[in-house]
């Protein structure tokens, strides 16, 4: 009997325990559920039904037709997809050269500044604060070609002024300025945090050795920044394929297809040409292409590129 | 190392010309919304002669930006607080807690802060209007606060994760629950990267324009970002006017920046370093 009562016992004890084991377990479970279930919502599971809707044919109103990978094939064969492809490999040239070595010497000057540091790091920040909606429409004025700066070019006395957002040879290189003029400072600021970690008593060496300003720069004060120019890289790449806001403002991909991209291309077709399931499979092909871009660096971070 | 006088100067000099660079189309907006309009079409990059008023008052008019603040603030204010709540709750248990699957979590973070908006336009457009949550404000804040918890769990939690663990487990000997732990712990400590946080969500929620654009069609429902692009498409030869409603667009969250420089600067750039 007494055998008995103390099993009895036991048992409750441990029922009891696995209970307390089962509420400590979900509790991180109960705190992760409001946002889990927002994103899931919003992001994850329209992701998912992108790569559904990709592989039918749907305008929208009728239900989807399910058609394999006839959408992919069309993309094969859709030199407007092509043209946009282009131009958005063209866009991850520029903005992985130029903007890059522009903010790193800048910031490597700024570092140098003694008074008025902040000053520089503000304002050259401040575009990333402006809406691109704003600046964009400033510099779609500014490139005006009957009031913008060519009027002031002119008067200067320069004949040929450029037709920035007219001319298909140009158009994409006057909006890939607009953004980079947003997304310098942006880098500047990154790359000066990194400028101030760096270790003073090489330089301090460097500099007794005798090696002037061009070796300090390139032999000491770079490969301390290597790591931070590889995630500036990184980033940049992914964004670069996701870059939209500038050209939908300011060009909406013309003049004819000149500075189209993925992603205008995309919205295009989704909500102007009510191809939604083809606009699908255009996003998908756009981000395998960022993730193609992430592996590569994940391998490359695997082989001891310190990142 | 020693500075000579004439590097400091043409350092400066060069810098400056950056200077004008960055902030020189933001000048012209704000001289252009400030010049009267004969003017503007005389000399459109001189200094104004005189310095009017008159196109900030129409465009604000016009442009109906009363409205537009009231709603723009609306949906800032609720995202932020959402973003704040359940991105605070996210990042506790991310920080504070050992549990299966929490590195899937956290990629599947990563995961949803890299995919680009186009990857799930389409089908959240479809979503949105079998739940009726189009054409209108709270669908627009769910919409936001969907996009920017994966990045703003990342930041929280990083802060967290520098709150030692012994003061919350000195709160639950003297009897505080999980919850409690949380509120009268963790939030007081954190003030900072909440702060940082909020104004991150403000900001992005101010200037955004893809999905204000994309979801809302009432004119009345506009938020600031596409009261402006709708401004401008009725008054794009009154280029006063635009300006004007540009500097109205802008100058909340410049002042805001001006005031609180290093938190936007710190948490834009140290976010996505660590994200």
């Amino acid at each position: 009997m007494s055998a008995d009562l103390a099993v009895m016992k036991e048992t409750l004890h441990i029922q009891k325990k696995n209970r307390k084991n089962w509420k400590k377990a979900i509790v991180p479970w109960l705190f992760l559920t409001p946002a889990m279930l927002l994103i899931i919502l919003v992001v994850a599971g329209p992701t998912i039904g992108t790569l559904v809707l990709s592989l039918t044919d749907w305008d929208g109103i009728q239900p989807p037709q399910f058609i394999g990978l006839e959408n992919y094939q069309s993309l094969l064969s859709d030199p407007n997809f092509f043209a946009a492809l282009g131009n958005n490999f063209k866009w991850m040239a520029l903005f992985c050269t130029v903007p890059i070595i522009f903010a790193l010497i800048i910031a490597y000057m700024v570092s140098k500044v003694k008074r008025g540091q902040m000053f520089y790091r503000s304002t050259f920040f401040l575009p990333q604060i402006v809406s691109t909606v704003v600046s964009a429409k400033v510099w779609a004025w500014i490139y005006n070609p009957f009031f913008g700066i060519n009027t002031l070019l002119t008067k200067w006395g320069f004949h040929n002024v450029p037709m920035w957002l007219g001319d298909p040879a140009i158009a994409l290189l006057s909006v890939a300025l607009v953004d980079g003029w947003r997304y310098w400072g942006f880098l500047m600021v990154l790359i000066l945090t990194a400028l101030h970690q760096t270790d003073k008593s090489l330089e301090e060496a460097a500099i007794v050795e005798g090696a002037n300003k061009v070796q300090i720069f390139w032999y000491v004060i770079l490969p301390q920044l290597r790591p931070t120019l590889m995630l500036i890289l990184m980033l940049t790449m992914i964004w670069s394929f996701a870059a939209f806001d500038y050209v939908f403002v300011m060009t909406n991909g013309g003049p004819g297809n000149a500075t189209e991209l993925i992603s205008t291309y995309m919205y295009k077709e989704a909500l102007q040409n009510q191809a939604p399931g083809y606009a699908s499979s255009i996003a998908l092909a756009m981000a395998v292409l960022s993730g193609i871009i992430i592996a590569i660096f994940g391998v490359l971070k695997k082989k001891g590129w310190d990142m | 190392m020693k500075n000579k006088p004439f590097e400091v100067v043409s350092r400066h000099f060069f810098l400056f010309c950056v200077f004008l660079f960055a902030v020189g189309p933001l000048m012209l907006l704000l001289m252009n919304a400030f010049k009267p309009k004969e003017e503007f079409l005389t000399s459109p990059f001189g200094l104004p002669s005189k310095i009017t008023f008159e196109n900030m008052m129409a465009a604000w008019t016009e442009g109906q930006y009363g409205q537009a603040f009231i709603n723009s603030l609306l949906v800032g204010v609720a995202t932020i607080i959402i973003v704040c709540i359940s991105g605070g709750f996210a990042a506790y248990a991310l920080s504070k807690y050992e549990f299966k699957g929490q590195s899937a979590i956290m990629a599947f973070l990563l995961l949803t802060m890299s995919v680009p908006m186009g990857l799930f336009l389409v089908p959240l457009f479809y979503v949105w209007q079998n739940l009726h949550l189009m054409d209108s404000l709270f669908g627009l804040i769910i919409i936001y606060s969907g996009i920017f918890l994966p990045f703003n769990i990342f930041l929280l939690r990083s802060f967290f994760i520098g709150i030692p663990k012994e003061l919350l487990e000195s709160a639950r000997v003297d009897g505080c629950n999980e919850f409690q732990v949380f509120m009268k712990l963790m939030v007081p400590l954190s003030k900072p990267v909440f702060l940082t946080v909020a104004l991150l969500v403000g900001l992005w929620t101010w200037n955004e324009f893809f999905f204000a654009n994309a979801f809302i069609q009432s004119d009345e429902l506009r938020t600031v970002s596409t009261k402006y692009l709708a401004f401008v498409g009725s008054f794009s030869s009154d280029w006063s006017k635009v300006s004007a409603a540009g500097l109205i667009s802008t100058l909340p969250m410049v002042i805001l920046y001006l005031f609180l420089q290093r938190q936007f600067i710190e948490g834009l750039t140290e976010g996505s370093i660590k994200g």
